[in-house]
């Protein structure tokens, strides 16, 4: 059984849908990337996931917890889940701490809720924990407020509390989008070695490519609330089958191969999700576009180790998608 | 911490001077003497009685006079309560102000967090709108109407609660609610707005994430920073509760500071209403002091590192 | 400033509700059976409301609807010459501020500051003891004290102006800054300047009736909403109508104000304080 397992899942918001059929699932020890512009539903799969949605929200599908059902479980079935079992690392580590509050307490309280530990003792562990993060000073750390730790050290912080009730499953919404080139590279190793050390399963959410391909096992790609495609990220990365992953890849720098004249931007705009287009979302800024797909809604296809959304591409012909050849990538 | 109270303390002794300077002249520049009321003074009497309180000196020595006397805490003597200090009224009428005042501010508090909280935590829903409702009208309702209001309902009409006078605590509570409604409602406001923006902030979701209980989510993570804009209320809501306190004391007839003003005011009395407006003045501008300090320890953002 | 926003519901019921009662304090007195002051000696003293007296009378046979009537006058008046007031100093010193900005501003505001530390009705009223209660002074003397919300709100609106473009544009073409002010910066703080007098109108309509109240504001036989709920608090166990027809008008007026306020500050997306 996988450890989570989502099945169509829908998001919509005042009638506006933003998640819209996805399905996918992760397995123990695990690491898997979802990919995506800003708006393309990622964040939102994430939050409906753990039932973080404002309850103006309209959520249908499943998401299961190796077999239990956490779409509308009661507040206390998901505080159990939360934090405990599953966690999460926001994306903007300033406001994401409370302000008001010491480190300290902010992460003792994971343990007092989860393991019903003493304050002084959840102390302890909480600075053993930020000592396995690499930060210095860790005692010193507990009595001071986030104003007081620079942008790195409080997302180190966020990734310590995330870990102290030892979860199996930890989802990183762009985790390291706020913070420098360096100290981004820094978080990342420390995210592969605690996931190495601990075991557990890893949902890295984010919009670069260069993050998922030294990160991640397993990639999806996601656009305008739709999955378009999955599979192993070096043969995703290696030929897209989906000519908007395609795209990504094209438009994103590159250390080897020739220095292209300048970065290939994706045509247009993604769709306002109150005005998608019938047919494939992609289809108005789509290379390779063909007349059905401003009709249909292409189906994800599989060939058993890897699924895409494009009726235009064969399972034996990738690389034809047209974006790549135009760019000449 | 210490560089920041001595900043608010720079700011406050200025705005002494200013209330006490800008007070004195004023009443200098006043047409009219204090004794003109009294309708037939003999001319003698009239100078005398002018020598006796210096109003016969030129303005700056009576202004020497009165500021020299402040130091010493000494506001003069009341020109209508024969033999009677200024200071000595102010202490009379102190005690049972501030405890009508503390007992209104506390309900205020309490009731406009509680109320304020509710509606911030069931958001448009029906409640919320019913709440904030009264809330506006509670602002649009002044002590001077609730006050007899509740007079007629709880003293006159049900028999509840004496209809005034100052004698036990039963006495206390319609001058009280009375005094405190237009804070109450203006606390709840104030908190609605502060809780709902803080609720709405990313660290209330990744509370939330962590598996902390709502319980735990509203007191520990929303209330507490929601609270710092009531606290910087608390400045205004004194000024406030001050004013409102000489109407509430006029109409159920306590023996406070604010029945001493309204007498003196009428009777042009103007030692004992400069002495109370300086009275007043002081202690708003030390609330604000003092809040401004617990604000810096509230707040950690504020606190140098 | 948005077109439209009196078609909203939030800002067009209270404005519906200001209207009437305006209108009703204009005309009332010539519908009512007798003048405000005068004695009506075929009805009792003190009478409940009937056909002939629809509010009742007072305890000297004084008709209670002409009286609320004038008394709403008196008391619209007072916002609304106060708010005025306010406006002009509120504006100006804001404008002066915010527009010249360091050791001015500094200065200005920090005397805002100061005066906002004051519990400023207790300096109307020494204003009232002092110079005796003419009813011109207690509109100046409220407009006097209730101009400091107006001066910081226009000041940080000013500041917020002079980053625009349109700013640097007028400096560029070598217009001087009292012509700026004057020309681009007064006329532009239009939002901001409405909804802070929709909710400094109250706020005078208050402190006036407070001073009646008190029987510090206006004398008899002029009267105001605030001078006839006293009246009508003495008499509270005898003619309740006296209390409730008059303050229930003040209250409503209030509410309708501060209601107006609030529906145009979100019509007009002009921040809270």
């Amino acid at each position: 059984m996988s450890l989570l397992s989502i099945d169509q899942l829908r998001v919509r918001h005042r009638g506006v849908t933003v998640v819209d059929g996805v399905s996918f699932s992760i397995e123990a020890g695990e690491s898997l990337a979802l990919v995506g512009e800003s708006g393309s539903g990622k964040s939102q799969t994430a939050l409906a996931m753990l039932g973080l949605l404002p309850a103006t929200a309209t959520i249908e599908g499943s998401v299961r917890l190796r077999g239990e059902e956490l779409l509308g479980a009661p507040r206390a079935t998901l505080d159990g889940v939360r934090g405990r079992r599953i966690a999460m690392v926001f994306q903007d580590p300033m406001s994401s701490l409370n302000p008001c509050l010491t480190i300290g307490l902010q992460m003792a309280e994971v343990l007092e809720q989860h393991r019903g530990m003493r304050r002084a003792d959840a102390l302890r562990e909480a600075q053993a924990m930020l000592d396995a993060v690499r930060i210095n000073e860790p005692r010193r750390r507990l009595g001071q407020y986030p104003h007081e730790l620079s942008g790195g050290m409080r997302q180190r912080v966020l990734i310590a509390t995330a870990l102290l009730a030892r979860p199996e499953l930890l989802i990183a919404d762009e985790p390291t989008t706020a913070l420098d080139a360096t100290v981004q590279a820094e978080v990342l190793a420390l995210l592969d070695e605690l996931r190495q050390a601990l075991g557990l399963s890893l949902l890295l959410i984010t919009h670069d490519l260069g993050v998922v391909s030294g990160h991640c096992e397993r990639m999806l790609v996601m656009y305008a609330g739709r999955l378009v495609e999955a599979g192993p990220t070096r043969a995703v990365l290696a030929a897209p089958r989906h000519p908007y992953s395609a795209a990504l890849l094209a438009s994103r720098p590159s250390l080897h191969g020739p220095k292209p004249h300048r970065l290939p931007a994706i045509a247009g705009q993604p769709p306002d999700p109150s005005r998608r287009p019938p047919g494939c979302a992609f289809a108005p800024r789509c290379a390779a576009v063909q007349p059905s797909c401003r009709v249909q809604v292409p189906i994800l296809q599989t060939d058993g180790l890897r699924a895409w959304a494009c009726p235009v591409v064969a399972a034996g012909n990738q690389g034809e998608t047209g974006v790549e050849d135009r760019n000449g990538a | 911490m210490l560089s920041r109270a001595a900043t608010r303390l720079l700011t406050a002794v200025p705005t002494l001077f200013v209330l006490v300077g800008l007070s004195f002249f004023l009443m200098h520049a006043a047409p009219g003497g204090p004794f003109d009321s009294e309708r037939s003074l003999a001319p003698e009497v009239e100078a005398r009685l002018n020598a006796q309180f210096h109003l016969d000196e030129p303005a700056w020595r009576q202004f020497g006079r009165y500021l020299g006397g402040l130091l010493h805490g000494d506001l003069g003597p009341s020109l209508q309560y024969e033999g009677r200090s200024v200071a000595g009224l102010i202490g009379d009428g102190a005690p049972v102000s501030a405890a009508l005042g503390a007992v209104a501010l506390l309900l205020a508090l309490t009731g406009g967090v509680a109320l304020g909280a509710i509606a911030a935590l069931r958001r448009d829903s029906a409640l919320d709108r019913g709440l904030m409702l009264l809330a506006l009208l509670g602002l649009s309702l002044p002590s001077y109407v609730v006050a007899p209001l509740l007079i007629l309902v709880f003293a006159l009409a049900l028999d509840w609660l004496p209809a005034g006078g100052w004698d036990g605590p039963a006495s206390v509570l319609l001058p009280a609610v009375a005094l405190a409604l237009p804070q109450l409602a203006a606390i709840a406001r104030l908190t609605r707005g502060a809780l709902g923006e803080v609720l709405a902030a990313p660290w209330i979701r990744a509370a939330r994430a962590k598996g902390l209980p709502e319980r735990l989510i509203v007191f520990r993570h929303a209330l507490r920073p929601a609270l710092l804009p009531v606290l910087s209320w608390l400045g205004p809501a004194a000024a406030g509760l001050m004013t409102g306190s000489v109407v509430v004391e006029q109409v159920f007839g306590i023996p406070g500071i604010g029945r001493y003003f309204v007498q003196g005011a009428l009777n042009r009395d103007y030692t004992l209403v400069l002495g109370v407006v300086l009275f007043y003045g002081a202690l708003v501008v030390t609330f604000n002091f003092l809040v401004d300090l617990a604000y810096g320890l509230l707040d950690p953002r504020t606190r140098p590192t | 400033m948005k077109a439209g926003a009196f078609g909203q519901p939030a800002v067009a019921v209270p404005a519906m509700v200001l209207l009437l009662i305006v209108l009703l304090a204009a005309i009332g007195p010539w519908l009512a059976p007798q003048p405000f002051d005068a004695i009506d000696f075929d009805a009792d003293w003190a009478a409940a409301p009937s056909l002939a007296h629809p509010f009742g009378t007072d305890d000297l046979g004084r008709d209670l609807f002409a009286r609320v009537c004038v008394g709403g006058r008196l008391s619209l008046a007072v916002g609304l010459v106060s708010t005025l007031v306010s406006l002009a100093i509120g504006v100006l010193w804001g404008a002066v501020a915010g527009w010249f900005g360091g050791r001015i501003d500094a200065l200005l505001m920090r005397l805002v500051d100061v005066l906002y530390a004051l519990p400023f009705m207790f300096f109307v009223i020494l204003l009232m003891v002092l110079f005796g209660r003419h009813w011109l002074l207690i509109f100046v003397a409220i407009g006097a004290v209730s101009w400091l919300d107006m001066a910081r709100i226009v000041r940080g609106q000013t500041l917020a102006l002079r980053r625009q473009p349109f700013i640097d544009a007028a400096i560029v073409s070598g217009l001087g800054s009292t012509a700026i002010l004057v020309r681009h910066v007064l006329p532009n703080l239009g939002g901001v300047v409405i909804v802070c007098a929709t909710l400094t109108i109250p706020q005078a309509i208050l402190v006036e009736s407070f001073l009646s109240f008190l029987g510090l504001g206006i004398q008899e036989p002029a009267t105001s909403w605030g001078a006839l709920v006293n009246d009508g608090a003495r008499a509270i166990d005898a003619t309740p109508w006296g209390l409730i027809f008059p303050a229930g008008f003040l209250a409503t007026t209030l509410l309708a104000f501060n209601r107006l306020g609030d529906a145009l500050r979100a019509a007009l997306d002009v921040p809270g304080r």
